[in-house]
């Protein structure tokens, strides 16, 4: 297992690498010049030579992603050219918030959308199981924004039940983890359905049930534990998703987390901070990418990394 | 003679055209026939939506500011007395290009970076399929926002960055094809007879990618439309005052309070149509890839 880790830590390296570079080639091929954009609005001509200088932005390329990699690792990210405030600073006020978020929506997806698979896989073509594949199409093509402020209407202005934005207590994640969570919970609940029934086709299940085990024991102790691999697959790559739909969600419900900071920055071209969130979030899907990998041989047993 | 082809008219009451089996799936397809009857819709809505809409999109009337859907305004007017409806049907034109534009983008990039690479095989097929992991480890969406925050927001670059972000899908589905039809023995043939590689590539290997990438392809217009409108939410797509959906939505959403059919109808409006290019999607696949849609169990 620590053999492994270490292969599948050495694989993210490059990988991230290669996300670094593509920012940082991203970054530069904005028209004009880098120094003037990282550096406040008000600065003078020094101002941009010392900002030239600090980011190594006078010597060759080559050279500067070198210097932009070791600032980096050091952790050294900038200041937001908007308020001032060192970047990670920034980040790190929104960051956990973000992940809340993901995290509960998550949770909701894998509720509803698991649920909704295991019901439809019990009873294939039925009345059940076409009503939850219905939904479960309408969640994957809902447009979060507005399923978003539709809910917030009914609930929030209409009900008046649940707050309507910003962050706090429960309550108030309750609306953003629903929307979020709506595509990831349609998705899952079409693979758990399909790998269920793959399951369920299986041999050992005919066993079990000739052997007269009760349903409910075939389903969630036979069937549900090897059918799980690919819907955790499934999920692994919906937190990617997730992620990216962060930035729409909490943009609809004022939740300060990184995605709102992310838009708000690309709005006023504030570098530093879209770069930083950006390396932010492809390493945040890298690690929960690596994650499921462990998470698979927790699963199932048959499955060794050495 | 005359009599066998009775005979075999006799078994074959069906036209033609019915008798090929893909089609026949598709149309037993309740749902897929919905779909394509939305999109046929939708599409005519777009072509003529001179002649359909009422008003002209842009035409602001601040007499009939935030009107509710009456008979002169069957959806309400907007924030500047603009007809909804009007916009609405404009903005199909706007998102369906969109959705096929950055779709193309995507599908012509990402297959030719996922065949030449596979089909050369060693460095090219390693840096290539490198640089897809490394686009695929973006979040989707972050991909195309970034792109956008690069070239600034507007309607022509939320599409190219859409087709962008959606080009490592494609890569890695050509990939996998490829990966396959090379090994079969007409390629084999063929590269016998003395073929070139790049007949080989459209002649022979490409031709046999056709419909898995025809269904990828409807299902990524329907994410593609989706991104869009998200873009459009956001501001870094569509800027007023063009009618596109996400960006009347995000305008819209000012007024929830006082006027929540603005926010309503061109939400209802992109999930028609993503619904549609959705089941149209699905039922494509149940019809040409049965094996995948046995496999998802569908």
């Amino acid at each position: 297992m620590p053999r492994y880790l270490a292969r599948r830590v050495t694989i993210m390296v490059p990988l991230l690498l290669g996300v670094s570079l593509i920012i940082f080639v991203l970054i530069r091929l904005i028209p004009g010049d880098p120094a003037e954009l990282l550096a406040s609005q008000w600065a003078t001509a020094e101002d941009i030579a010392l900002v030239r200088r600090a980011w190594g932005l006078d010597r060759p390329l080559p050279v500067q992603y070198g210097v932009f990699l070791g600032n980096l690792l050091r952790g050294e990210l900038g200041r937001s050219v908007a308020s001032g405030v060192p970047v990670s600073v920034e980040i790190a006020a929104r960051y956990p918030s973000t992940i809340l978020l993901a995290a509960a929506s998550m949770g909701v997806a894998i509720a509803v959308g698991g649920t909704a698979g295991i019901i439809s896989a019990q009873r294939p073509y039925s009345w059940w199981d076409n009503g939850a594949m219905v939904l479960a199409l309408l969640g994957v093509s809902t447009p979060a924004f507005w399923a978003g402020l539709m809910l917030m209407l009914l609930f929030s202005v209409i009900l008046g039940w649940l707050p309507a934005s910003g962050m706090g207590s429960l309550r108030h994640l309750v609306l953003p983890a629903v929307t979020l969570g709506m595509a990831a919970a349609g998705i899952i609940a079409r693979q758990t359905r399909s790998s269920m029934l793959d399951v369920f086709g299986q041999d050992y299940i005919r066993t079990a049930r000739s052997k007269g085990v009760a349903e409910p024991a075939v389903t969630y102790r036979h069937a549900l534990k090897n059918a799980v691999i690919p819907v955790v697959t499934i999920i692994g790559l919906q937190f990617g998703t997730l992620l990216g739909g962060s930035v729409i969600v909490e943009s609809v419900f004022a939740w300060p987390g990184m995605g709102r900071l992310l838009v708000d920055a690309i709005l006023v071209r504030d570098y530093p901070i879209v770069q930083a969130a950006v390396l932010l979030f492809a390493a945040t899907f890298a690690g929960i990418n690596l994650l499921v990998d462990l998470l698979y041989g927790l699963l199932d047993p048959r499955i060794r990394y050495d | 003679m005359a009599t066998r082809i009775l005979a075999l008219n006799a078994v074959r009451p069906r036209p033609q055209w019915l008798r090929h089996r893909a089609l026949r799936t598709f149309l037993r397809n309740r749902a897929a026939k919905s779909g394509i009857g939305i999109l046929l819709l939708l599409g005519l809505a777009a072509l003529f939506a001179g002649t359909v809409a009422p008003y002209e999109p842009l035409a602001a009337d601040l007499d009939r500011m935030l009107l509710v859907p009456s008979r002169a305004h069957p959806l309400g007017t907007d924030e500047l007395g603009r007809d909804l409806l009007s916009r609405i049907i404009y903005g199909a034109r706007i998102s369906l290009t969109l959705g096929f534009v950055s779709v193309g983008i995507g599908l012509l990039i990402g297959t030719a970076l996922g065949a030449l690479g596979t089909y050369r095989g060693g460095w090219a097929d390693l840096l290539s399929m490198r640089f897809v992991d490394v686009l695929l480890s973006f979040p989707p969406v972050l991909l195309a926002i970034c792109i956008v925050a690069v070239m600034g927001p507007s309607l022509y670059n939320a599409m190219i960055a859409i087709g962008i972000a959606q080009m490592p899908v494609y890569a890695r589905l050509v990939r996998g094809l490829v990966l396959t039809i090379r090994e079969q023995q007409y390629v084999e043939a063929a590269r016998a007879l003395g073929a070139h590689d790049s007949r080989i590539l459209l002649r022979h290997i490409l031709p046999n990618c056709l419909s898995p990438l025809i269904v990828q392809s409807t299902l990524q217009i329907a994410s593609a439309i989706l991104s869009a409108a998200a873009l459009g939410f956001l501001g870094l797509g569509a800027q007023p005052p063009t009618p596109e959906w996400g960006a009347m939505l995000s305008k819209g959403r000012l007024y929830l309070r006082v006027a929540p059919h603005l926010t309503a109808f061109p939400g209802l409006a992109i999930f028609v149509t993503v619904l549609a290019f959705n089941l149209f999607g699905d039922g494509l696949r149940d019809a040409l890839d049965p094996r995948m849609a046995a496999r998802l169990g569908l």
